[in-house]
């Protein structure tokens, strides 16, 4: 466990640095997306360039927010003024909530479609096969747009702005979201589940559980989902950890106030200490959804040890 | 022919006539049928989107661009949902300088001078302006207003507020170029005196930069001042209440304000942060939304026909011009520039990348909007201007015996749809003249760096701009555009343009108190202008505005940046 924690600590220490790097050398200036664009004259840029240090070199910047960081204070956002704390914090809740409620449907329909799929050959798996194909191909953007729509628009059901207030209010409101950011990753899932368990329905111990008359949900149970498990985990982890990304688009397609659609905006305005807070948490996100992947492997087959090896 | 044709389609704009009529009047001229339809499309399309001013009778054609008010409200609104494009930066009025901090602040934070509706300048917290001589500005401070933490407003207040302009990081701080020095003269009194006559600053006093806070407030909160956690605190109909980050800004209405006349009829107005296009339109469609001002052009279409409310394109200061930022290649041939301008449809141009919402300029980059006086004067003279038609032959006779050889490259927005559309068009127009132009997509996040840097506009020959006038002044923004400006000062000057007679007569104008004489300089300056372009002015976009069909009264012109607008919404 201390070796996982050290290599968490290292990758941020080493992300940090490529990512302050990046947007330092990406093209575009901080001071177009604090004047909005409009021209100053020169002694106005001038003197908002010092006021904000952006006049200073790379690596003197960079300790800066370092040596800051490390004092637990992750600096101020250039545009807002604000701590980056305070500004991450509200937001942390819509995104957690969002990719949360994403995962389960991703879990739940996913998995009992790939299932369904793979113990009722005929018109139900060309059935479930076909949506899956289509579902896999449909962007977020797609999705949003289409649910928008039919809920919002036609049946009026559904708001489509915003993250709501209170459970009820939240998870009315995030639900078109969470259904677009799912959506792939449901079909994805339910196509994996389905190769897999079609595989072990094909082994010899499941023919014989069979032939010794060991009831079908016995067998279905215990010899096909338990053996499917790890690669349907493993599918379903990738996924949900891609989900961190995706939440940009759908974010920015709902006004939704989470990290991805913070990111989006801060990228595009330079505003390098809520970038580097939003990379940082995200990457830790992605490194710590593995490390779960990891811990359930050796709960599913206990042959898996944890960390890779055997002593664990 | 073309005159004619420009004739109507000026009084189609400006006065509306009835469809009927419009083809009446047209086949009288001996336009064909397709030719009328057409200009009765690039000016505005759709019969269902809605003329404002209440002039929304059944058969007007829509006037594109003078809305200035909607239907007066008939009684209170709880709450007002109202849509931004994007999140504002800290409302500390020395920084707001940019759409939508202002369409907020506004409301909050008010000036010594207020753009009006009908883009006119009036007494806002200055009770009076007067000039005794070039040099010297008095205003008289309105008494009995208080500030929304309980303190008075007070002579020192507005010094102290305007004096935050003297510092260079004030975004403001241009408005005070020409200033020597601000002083309390009075107990009710502030007088400002000048290095050089400037009769752009009083405008600009209904701008942000004329803005007064409470000094004591301002000063204890020091740079949290507006943000977040230190809302702003002003004299307006509202009073900043919560800020979510990254969701909605909330204000209250100010029961004390000074102005009862025009108390606000709204108890709250929510501002929620909507930057997706699509998102924007679709909140306003469903109701969850009940306005915004701007709305994307890409919804138009949908909103026009909406049952949902009502479209409104209000008066503008905006326009949409291309300037030239080379002093070599084809474009250093002012011939080159006027053929150009010609070949570029502007009225399909307001049709397509518009959506209809939009006026085509007459080689001026200033709209009618900009002129707050002598404006019979500006009108005649515009319609003087040659007019926004597409005029091949007459460009390719102007291109005779000119060197076309050598590439122009011009810069737009990357994935920004408009100014890709534009560049396009620009390039089709160019291919018809034999002149070679690239289309150079710049980085979103550098683009507006081709204002500020002179090495972002290396290889870059031109580049579109949508800008606006802050104040209803012809002069704010053509002067520091087409005349030599101070290394320090604010220019748009980027081809070093420098003809001597618009240079003599816009020198002149800026020093000229009166409004008639520096009207007839303008206008001179703007013939010559457009027999020699510095620019390419293109169309002025209209204010799209709507409102969902449960609240009314938003005023539908340009003033919503400048002009406390939330006071005068409530339900329908």
């Amino acid at each position: 466990m201390a070796r996982r924690l050290a290599a968490l600590a290292g990758t941020l220490l080493a992300t940090s640095f490529i990512v302050y790097g990046a947007v330092y050398l990406a093209p575009g200036s901080p001071l177009t997306a604090l004047t909005g664009g409009r021209p100053l004259p020169p002694s106005t840029l001038h003197a908002i360039s010092h006021q904000y240090g952006f006049d200073k070199p790379f690596i003197v910047r960079y300790w800066d927010w370092l040596t800051g960081v490390l004092h637990g204070d992750f600096g101020q956002s250039v545009v807002s003024r604000q701590d980056v704390s305070s500004l991450i914090t509200p937001r942390i809740g819509t995104t957690v909530f969002l990719i949360a409620y994403a995962a389960l449907l991703i879990l739940l329909f996913g998995v009992a479609m790939g299932l369904v799929s793979a113990l009722h050959k005929g018109h139900v798996d060309t059935t479930i096969l076909t949506v899956t194909s289509v579902g896999t191909a449909v962007p977020s953007i797609v999705a949003a747009i289409v649910l928008i729509w039919i809920f919002t628009l036609q049946l009026g059901w559904l708001p489509a702005i915003g993250s709501g207030s209170g459970f009820g209010d939240q998870l009315r409101h995030l639900t078109m979201p969470a259904v677009a950011l799912a959506l792939s990753g449901i079909a994805y899932v339910a196509r994996l589940t389905r190769a897999a368990a079609n595989e072990e329905l094909r082994r010899e111990h499941v023919a014989t559980a069979r032939s010794r008359g060991i009831p079908e949900r016995y067998v279905v149970q215990r010899h096909v989902l338990r053996n499917a498990l790890v690669p349907i985990t493993t599918a379903a982890g990738l996924t949900i950890a891609g989900l961190i990304a995706g939440t940009v688009v759908v974010e920015n397609a709902f006004a939704l106030n989470g990290l991805g659609s913070f990111l989006v905006q801060a990228v595009g305005q330079k505003d390098v200490p809520v970038v580097q807070a939003i990379c940082l948490i995200l990457v830790a996100a992605f490194i710590i959804v593995n490390t779960v992947v990891d811990l359930l492997y050796a709960v599913i087959d206990p042959r898996i040890g944890f960390g890779g090896g055997r002593d664990g | 022919m073309t005159e004619d044709r420009f004739d109507l389609y000026e009084e189609l704009t400006r006065d509306g006539l009835s469809r009927s009529d419009l083809f009446r009047r047209g086949a009288a001229l001996g336009l064909t049928v397709p030719t009328i339809a057409a200009i009765a499309a690039a000016c505005g399309g759709g019969h269902s989107s809605s003329t404002g001013s209440g002039s929304g009778a059944p058969g007007t054609v829509p006037e594109v661009g003078t809305a200035v008010t909607t239907p007066a409200p008939t009684g209170e609104l709880d709450q007002l949902k109202w849509g931004l494009f994007y999140e504002p930066g800290p409302l500390d009025w020395i920084y707001d300088y940019n759409y939508e901090e202002n369409t907020v602040v506004t409301n909050i934070t008010e000036s010594l001078m207020r753009l009006t509706p009908q883009l006119l300048i009036e007494p806002g917290l200055a009770e009076s302006h007067s000039v005794p001589d070039d040099l010297t500005h008095v205003y008289t401070i309105r008494q009995g207003v208080k500030f929304h933490d309980g303190s008075p407003m007070q002579a020192a207040d507005v010094v102290f507020s305007m004096k935050r302009h003297l510092n260079p990081s004030s975004y403001w701080a241009f408005a005070y170029f020409n200033v020597k020095s601000i002083e309390q003269t009075g107990t009710w009194e502030v007088t400002v005196h000048m290095k050089r006559p400037d009769v752009i600053f009083p405008g600009l006093m209904a701008t942000p930069a004329g803005g007064v806070g409470p000094q004591a407030y301002v000063t204890a909160k020091g740079k949290n001042y507006g943000t977040a956690t230190a809302g702003p605190v002003g004299t307006g109909p509202f009073k900043f209440t919560s800020w979510n980050q990254g969701s909605n800004i909330t204000i209250s209405r100010n029961d004390e304000y000074w102005d009862t006349a025009h108390a606000p009829k709204t108890k709250s107005v929510v501002f929620t942060f909507i930057p997706e296009e699509s998102t924007m339109t679709t909140g306003l469609l469903s109701g969850e939304i009940d306005g915004a001002y701007h709305t994307p052009y890409s919804g138009l279409t949908q909103l026009r026909s909406s049952s949902a409310g009502t479209l409104y394109l209000g008066k503008s200061m905006l326009f949409t011009v291309i300037y030239i930022s080379t002093t070599s290649g084809p474009l250093a041939n002012i011939n080159v520039r006027k053929a150009l301008l010609k070949a570029i449809d502007r009225q399909a141009l307001a049709k397509a990348v518009y959506s209809g919402a939009a006026t085509p300029l007459p080689s001026t980059m200033t709209p009618l909007g900009q002129w707050s006086y002598a404006q019979s004067q500006a009108k005649a003279a515009y319609q003087k201007l040659p007019p926004p038609v597409l005029d091949l032959a007459g460009a390719k006779k102007l291109m005779q015996g000119v060197d076309t050889s050598g590439t122009i490259v011009i810069a737009t927005r990357a994935s920004f749809q408009r100014y890709i559309n534009i560049a396009s068009i620009v390039q089709d127009a160019g291919k018809k003249l034999g002149l070679n132009i690239q289309i150079k997509p710049v980085n979103p996040n550098d683009y507006g760096n081709l204002f500020f840097s002179d090495s972002a506009r290396k290889g870059i020959d031109m580049f579109i701009s949508e800008n606006y006038a802050d104040i209803p002044e012809p002069l704010e923004t053509l002067y520091v555009t087409v005349t030599p400006q101070p290394a320090n000062a604010l220019t748009y000057n980027y081809d070093d343009y420098n003809n001597p007679p618009v240079t003599s007569d816009l020198r002149k104008a800026v020093a000229e108190s009166d409004p008639s004489k520096r009207a007839s300089l303008i206008i001179d300056a703007q013939s010559v202008l457009a027999d020699q372009p510095a620019t390419l002015p293109l169309v002025s976009p209209a204010v799209p505005l709507f409102l969902n069909k449960r609240v009314t009264g938003a005023p539908a012109s340009f003033c919503y940046l400048y002009y406390p607008w939330a006071r005068d919404v409530g339900a329908a």
